[in-house]
């Protein structure tokens, strides 16, 4: 039987190297361009024919689009529909990244901190450009909240900072761990299923226990990937709003 | 774990970035302007149809009120049309009144002169009268008939 780990295997389809670095075309990338080309897919059909009462695909494209101005609107307040696009961006291509992931023989691309990683350091450099450049040397004052007793800056300084280093991990750990972890999960049960299935005797009428199992696990890790693309997009809307309006 | 092989790392990189770069550009320069067009422009349309509703409702309201004004204006005539008519009818009543009054007391008072007159007239004639009668009486007992003069002498001092 597999390993629960194969399915995060990375295999070139097309071998490609460029200045001595392997940049392969491989199943990782196949999978992005899929999310890409069902984002393009959602939103072509949705706005083909835009009209003024929308249908059940406009309705959606335009319910998703609501839902994250809504975000922004909340985060960042009226200067942050500069980065509506972005963090559109960023939440739908994680969405379907992941939802594509569930797909039986799919690979999962956000189940790789390879990816997790560059997009958290992506927002990362963006919070950092914006923050320099809307505030300059003043943005430091990020890591001394105001109101900070001066006997206290010694421990709240480092504290902060840690905190706003720590970010891209933390960003980046959190998706790739959950892909993973529900990946390795749903793979492990449905091992199971298949390993009580070839058992003689009874043992296959156990394997409805594990099948059971899997079912929930696949309605949860359904809410899984919702969840996880929204707090990845609502904690850039945080951080990006640090950015904007320093409000501390 | 194929995750935290490093080598796995730089194709998947490259291809996000590129993929993700592509993503961006169309959805910010290609879609999404597009819905929020759309999205500005339902806005628009409810808040304009929103606007006349208002607009129309404080017309009506305007016209309702307009409608009230002249029905009370028109009551307002109408009451001071009737008591000017009662006024006017009563004013003509006492003014013909008063000339009718005025006629009969002309009347009257023209008529009592003349009565006043020919009572005279006939007191001034009883005593021609008396005199004469007086004559007559004195000259069947005397067989002398007195001058007018002396028979009006002698009544008046009977009659004093």
């Amino acid at each position: 039987m597999a390993s629960p780990l194969e399915q995060f295997q990375i295999k070139p389809l097309v071998p490609l190297e460029v200045a001595g670095y392997d940049v392969s075309f491989t199943n990782a990338a196949l999978f992005m361009t899929l999310a890409l080309v069902a984002t393009w897919a959602f939103m072509f059909f949705g706005m083909r024919k835009a009209e003024l009462v929308p249908g059940r695909w406009q309705s959606a494209v335009e319910s998703v689009h609501e839902f994250v101005v809504g975000m922004v609107d909340e985060n960042i307040g009226p200067k942050g529909r500069a980065y509506v696009p972005f963090i559109f961006s960023l939440f739908i291509f994680v969405l379907i990244a992941n939802l594509i992931g569930l797909l039986p023989y799919a690979f999962t691309v956000t189940s790789h901190i390879a990816v997790t990683f560059a997009f958290a350091a992506l927002v990362f450099l963006i919070c950092l450009v914006i923050g320099v450049a809307k505030h300059g040397f003043h943005f430091l004052s990020l890591f001394l909240p105001p109101g900070t007793p001066w006997y206290l800056w010694w421990i709240i300084i480092p504290i902060e900072l840690i905190s706003f280093l720590s970010r891209p991990i933390t960003l980046s750990v959190r998706l790739f761990a959950n892909m993973t972890a529900g990946h390795i999960l749903l793979k492990v049960f449905a091992g199971f299923i298949i390993s009580l299935g070839l058992a003689g005797g009874l043992l296959p009428l156990i394997g409805v226990l594990p099948m059971a199992m899997n079912v929930a696990l696949y309605a949860l890790e359904l809410l899984v990937a919702v969840v996880q693309a929204y707090v990845f997009a609502l904690l850039t809307c945080v951080y990006l709003n640090d950015s904007v309006n320093l409000s501390h | 774990m194929p995750q935290f092989e490093v080598a796995n790392a730089l194709p998947q990189i490259v291809w996000l970035a590129l993929i993700f770069a592509i993503l961006y550009l169309t959805l910010s320069y290609g879609a999404l302007p597009k819905v929020d067009k759309m999205a500005t422009k339902r806005a628009q349309v409810i808040g304009d149809d929103l606007a006349h509703a208002e607009s129309a409702k404080a017309q009506a309201e305007a016209t309702s009120a307009a409608y009230e004004a002249s029905l009370a204006e028109a009551r307002n005539a109408a009451v001071k049309v009737t008591v000017e008519a009662k006024a006017s009818t009563s004013r003509d009543t006492a003014e013909r009144l008063k000339g009718v009054d005025a006629d009969i007391d002309a009347r009257v008072a023209e008529a009592a002169a003349r009565i006043e007159a020919a009572r005279a007239q006939a007191l001034a004639n009883l005593d021609a009268v008396a005199a004469d009668a007086t004559a007559d009486i004195v000259e069947r007992l005397t067989g002398r008939r007195p001058t007018p003069g002396e028979a009006g002498a002698a009544i008046a001092a009977a009659q004093a």
